[in-house]
């Protein structure tokens, strides 16, 4: 026994709205993030990851206000990211009932907002948000800005920086994979599990229960999916249950 | 209708944590909940609830500059139901080993240390312990009021952290959890004073539930 294998929900919000893209361009809205996180809460998601997609661009931070109010019906943890730009910024979202902060471009421009975040909160508190984009076999570029900017950092050693500078969770989401329902990047999961030793949750490309089995048989700890449960197409119960019967060690009673 | 056996919660706001999840939890299981800001009438409360997410050291500091430790030893003295949630936990044992020795408020016997980066097979274990892993009741006679009632036998919790309690006191253990092969308390106890390691509040039905256990501690019970 040890710890469960997690399934996220992701919401990326164009506040108000909850927003589902397609390749990270074409955003598609798709109704009120709140009911959507209290279906996902009651069918018994493990974890909630809301990204505020347009905050790096537009300066805003009303997602704050949205997790604040979330709060007061969901009770599993709470991962926010999207335009956290300061210390300030991280502080304002636990406040506001968030459990972990999501940071990537801030980070990409300076790494010590991990340490700052996690000298105060703790490590477990700072989620390192990774955008990898394969721009050969087997390396992979680090992007911000969802996934618009290219950094020039290896995606691995960014990791391993991140890491070392106070990031407790490493979130990594494939561009190229993001909003395909093709199926996860296993090279790029099995390459950054083998070199990390934080818990690594994936992201981007999920679009049935085997991508998910995939992920979980590469080494990622949680798996975020937004395509298959925003659409309906599995009900949370009906995943964890096909994940326990095939033998995953996952919370399901 | 009194008011009289009103569970009325006095949540420690000492600058460390996420302390609104707690308040809706504990509305949610129908006490009413002041975040104290700075010490105040005890009279007042009848549950005492210490929260705390971050380091020790920057946690003791706090509650110390804060008038805090001397209220929760009165607290204690009194006998009021008291809970500790993860560095609120930590902070009621003897002392805190992250980054060089720290005291902490002795209230449980005990040391909070790193977790072991490897277990005894020489696996690397991944470090935080982050995720819901099964609450395993522990099986003693110690009697106490019942913060495990009416869980489920496979009960997961959500929990967030690096370090852990030693504890010396194996009474103390009321549950603990299996992270590779090593064990960590998850639940010590002592009377009416109870810390979790894990995070009720964001523990879904289970955790809700340990917190209504609590609210139904008593001075009398």
């Amino acid at each position: 026994m040890s710890l469960t294998k997690r399934l996220i929900a992701r919401l990326d919000i164009k506040a108000p709205h909850l927003v589902k893209g397609v390749q990270l361009e074409g955003l598609r809205k798709l109704g009120n993030p709140h009911d959507f996180a209290i279906r996902y809460y009651e069918q018994g998601i493990d974890e909630l990851l809301y990204i505020d997609i347009v905050a790096s661009l537009y300066e805003r931070n009303s997602i704050i206000d949205l997790v604040r109010e979330h709060t007061r019906d969901v009770y599993v943890p709470i991962t926010v990211g999207g335009g956290i730009r300061s210390f300030a910024d991280a502080r304002n979202v636990l406040l506001a009932g968030g459990d972990k902060i999501a940071i990537n471009t801030a980070a990409l421009k300076n790494s010590v907002i991990f340490r700052e975040v996690s000298e105060q909160f703790g490590s477990q508190s700072v989620v390192a948000h990774i955008e990898a984009k394969s721009i050969s076999p087997n390396k992979w570029e680090a992007y911000y800005d969802n996934g618009r900017e290219k950094s020039g950092r290896d995606v691995l050693e960014w990791a391993q920086e991140a890491v070392f500078m106070g990031a407790g969770e490493i979130l990594l989401t494939s561009v190229d994979k993001e909003g395909s329902a093709k199926g996860i990047d296993i090279m790029l999961l099995k390459t950054m599990a083998e070199k990390i030793h934080v818990p690594i949750i994936v992201s981007g490309g999920v679009g049935k229960i085997q991508d998910i089995e995939a992920a979980f048989d590469n080494g990622a700890d949680a798996v975020a999916c937004a395509h298959i449960f925003h659409y309906n197409l599995h009900a949370i119960q009906d995943v964890k249950k096909h994940l326990f019967s095939s033998g995953f060690h996952v919370r399901y009673s | 209708m009194s008011d009289i056996h009103k569970t009325k919660v006095a949540l420690l706001d000492y600058g460390i944590g996420n302390i609104l999840c707690i308040q809706r939890a504990f509305e949610y299981c129908g006490a009413d909940v002041t975040i104290l800001s700075k010490p105040d009438s005890l009279q007042n409360f009848t549950h005492i609830v210490l929260p705390g997410v971050g380091a020790f050291q920057t946690g003791m500091n706090n509650l110390e500059s804060l008038g805090y430790i001397d209220f929760i030893y009165e607290a204690v003295k009194l006998g009021l139901p008291l809970m500790g949630i993860c560095l609120g936990m930590q902070l009621l044992f003897e002392s805190g080993m992250e980054g060089g020795y720290l005291k902490g408020l002795g209230i449980f016997s005990g040391q909070i240390i790193h977790i072991p980066e490897y277990n005894k097979k020489n696996e690397r274990v991944k470090l935080p312990h982050i995720g819901w892993n099964k609450l395993i009741i522990a099986q003693n006679n110690y009697d106490r009021p019942h913060i495990v009632n009416g869980l489920n036998e496979s009960e997961y919790v959500y929990f967030d952290h690096t370090y852990y309690a030693n504890i010396s006191d194996p009474n103390l253990l009321v549950a603990e959890t299996e992270h590779k092969t090593i064990f960590l308390p998850a639940i010590v106890q002592q009377n009416k004073i109870v810390g979790c390691q894990f995070h009720p509040e964001k523990s879904g039905k289970a955790g809700l539930k340990i917190i209504e256990n609590f609210c139904n501690f008593t001075l009398t019970s």
